[in-house]
Formats: structure tokens, C-alpha cells, sequence
């Protein structure tokens, strides 16, 4: 690359994804070392989805806003944590955020699963790995893992995960269980 | 601009524009002279400006350009000032902003939030600041060669550590 910089640290990502109000952004707030920034991007797609009578070529172009924090792992490697505006549907063509992404973490609020199926969607096209995460809104998940599971229709490989967005140390522990899964799923596939 | 460095100052003097170095009128840059209005036909509806206004306005910034002159940056391609040097030719005020929030190293996506521009628009002036060796890059820790295994179990031992 040019112009490298050997004394610069290097960056993974994260993503943090998941429908409207399911703790994407409190997530991030809770384990994040710095207030959660805001950075918008401007993206392009042309409407083939729209019903136009005209039979016009029209471009849309939108803006996407995401939230993101930072961790910093060691003095040479940087942690950014992601979350994926939820209620748009235009961010899945935003390819610089799922380049390069070290895996995604799906959260579900159990009362409301539907919000979160794009986001599941969103990854097994893209083919990053996920695992899924159950927020705990009032402390206790109303429903079994079972009943989760089946609800969103997840493989015997994908992990359910309920932790506390709002507990830092639940945040971490889930981070955790996304990157053990990686490491397995790496060493299991040579 | 003096032969020598004057004493007491660490950057060169530079004098003022002699005459006739001013640009003469109608050499001035886009952005500083009168707007061209569209006939009133262009005019978007309010919702519509709102929304355009957002989009179309930071490109004024990039003096137009859409596209940055090297496509290396991505969000998290991290960027560090080389050099204390805040004044030069070609250099605009979101450029100087970006250059002092690079002084530590930073994210692309962390400058975009700051200077409050959309992070295609904070890729262009990154880019024109890596073209005059302002700033190096430092590429993702993952490539675009898929998982590496020694980073993971890196990752994995710096969440351990939190």
C-alpha cells in the first residue's frame, strides 16, 4: 500500500446488525472506549424495484447513516464496531461496510423477531459469518432458544447468544462468542 | 519566498502575491464566484431539497469530484499526518481539519464523522492529501484474502484482555 505506515495500527471491523430499535447503537455505547460516532455515506441504486409506467431509468440515491465505536485491542490492532442502520433497506448495497468485515452479529428483539430477518439475509448473501444475539429487554427472555430458533429458521451451526446490550460485560462476552466462533470455523475448514 | 528561514520561525516566510499574480476576474475557482441559478422549472420540491441538499452540497467541497484519485481508503483504513505542516498550496479548510484530526492516527470513518461529511467526500480530500505525502495509510488488518487464523486468535486475546 502506498505510503504505508509501520508505527500506524491496523483495523478490523465488526458489524453490529439487526432491525430497528433492538440495541444495535446501545451495544456499541456499552463497549465502545470512545461516544459512539455517527458518518453517513452516499449511495446510488438504480430503481429496477420501482414500478414505473414511464419506463424511465431512475436513479435513487440516498443517504445511510451508521453508528460506530472503537476498541482498542493492542497498541498495533484497532477494534470498530459497526451497526447497520436498521429500517433502510438501501445500506445493503453499501459494499465498503461488508468488505473486509471479520463477522457480524445479528441482534433480535424476541417479541418483535421480524426486524431483525433482512439483517440475517444480509449476511448469508454476503457470506460474512454471524452469530445471532437475543437482547434482553427486561432483564429475562420471554421465549426458550428453541423457540427463537425456530422462529428465524437458523441453521444447527449458527449460535443463539442472549446477553444484556446495556452490560458491558455481557457486550464483551458476546463479541467473544462471535470470534470463537470464527477462529473454530476457520480451523475446522483448512 | 526568502532564501533563508528567517530566525525564530520554523516554516519558510511567504510573501504576499506580487501584482498581477492576483487571478483576474473569472479566473477565480468555482466555488468562489456567483452561483449559477437553475430557471425555477429545476427547482426541487421542499422535501426533495432537504433531501438533495444533504447530497449535493459536500461535492461542492471535492470542487466536483465524485470519484478520489486513488480508490485505496475504506472505513477503516487507518490514516496518520506525516508532518506538522498545516499551510499550503491547494489545501481547503475541510482538508486542515482533516489533517489535524489525523494527527494521532485515526479512521477513515472517524474523520468522516468529525468533519460531518459523507465519507465518499472525506475519501476524495484523504486522497488528495495522500498525493501530496501529508498522510499515510494503513490498510485493513484483513484483506481481501478471506479469514487469517493468527488474526482472529488476536482479536479473541485482545477481548479476553478487556
Amino acid at each position: 500500500m502506498p505510503g504505508s505506515d509501520t508505527d500506524a495500527p491496523s483495523a478490523v471491523k465488526i458489524l453490529v446488525s439487526g432491525g430497528f430499535g433492538v440495541g444495535k447503537t446501545t451495544l456499541v455505547r456499552s463497549i465502545s472506549e470512545i461516544a459512539p460516532l455517527r458518518t453517513e455515506e452516499v449511495l446510488t441504486a438504480s430503481g429496477a424495484d420501482v414500478d414505473d409506467l414511464c419506463g424511465i431509468e431512475e436513479k435513487t440515491t440516498t443517504t445511510v447513516a451508521l453508528d460506530f465505536g472503537r476498541i482498542t485491542l493492542f497498541p498495533d490492532l484497532v477494534l470498530y464496531l459497526f451497526g447497520t442502520p436498521g429500517q433502510q433497506r438501501f445500506w445493503f448495497m453499501w459494499d465498503d461496510l461488508a468488505l473486509g468485515a471479520l463477522g457480524g452479529i445479528v441482534l433480535v428483539d424476541t417479541r418483535r423477531i421480524d426486524v431483525s430477518f433482512s439483517a440475517i439475509d444480509f449476511f448469508e448473501k454476503r457470506g460474512i459469518p454471524f452469530i445471532v444475539a437475543a437482547n434482553c429487554f427486561d432483564g429475562r427472555q420471554a421465549y426458550t432458544a428453541g423457540q427463537v430458533r425456530q422462529a428465524l429458521a437458523l441453521g444447527p451451526d449458527i449460535q443463539l447468544h442472549a446477553f444484556d446490550a446495556r452490560d458491558r460485560v455481557s457486550c464483551r462476552d458476546t463479541l467473544r462468542t462471535l470470534v470463537d466462533h470464527l477462529v473454530e470455523r476457520v480451523s475446522r475448514t483448512p | 519566498m526568502s532564501e533563508y528561514p528567517r530566525y525564530g520561525q520554523d516554516e519558510p516566510y511567504e510573501p504576499y502575491p506580487q501584482y498581477g499574480q492576483y487571478p483576474q476576474y473569472g479566473q477565480y475557482p468555482q466555488s468562489e464566484q456567483y452561483p449559477q441559478y437553475p430557471p425555477y422549472q429545476q427547482y426541487l420540491r421542499y422535501e426533495q431539497y432537504e433531501q438533495a441538499s444533504r447530497l449535493v452540497r459536500p461535492f461542492t467541497i471535492t470542487g466536483g469530484r465524485t470519484e478520489p484519485s486513488r480508490n485505496i481508503f475504506t472505513l477503516i483504513t487507518i490514516v496518520t499526518a506525516t508532518a506538522s505542516v498545516r499551510a499550503g498550496p491547494g489545501l481547503q479548510r475541510e482538508h486542515l481539519r482533516a489533517l489535524d484530526l489525523c494527527a494521532a492516527p485515526a479512521a477513515v470513518a472517524e474523520i468522516a464523522a468529525h468533519l460531518d461529511l459523507p465519507v465518499a467526500v472525506t475519501k476524495i480530500l484523504l486522497s488528495d492529501l495522500l498525493d501530496q505525502g501529508r498522510i499515510t495509510a494503513t490498510a485493513p488488518a484483513q484483506g481481501s484474502g478471506g479469514p487469517d487464523i493468527a488474526l482472529l486468535e488476536k482479536v479473541r486475546d485482545g477481548l479476553a484482555r478487556l
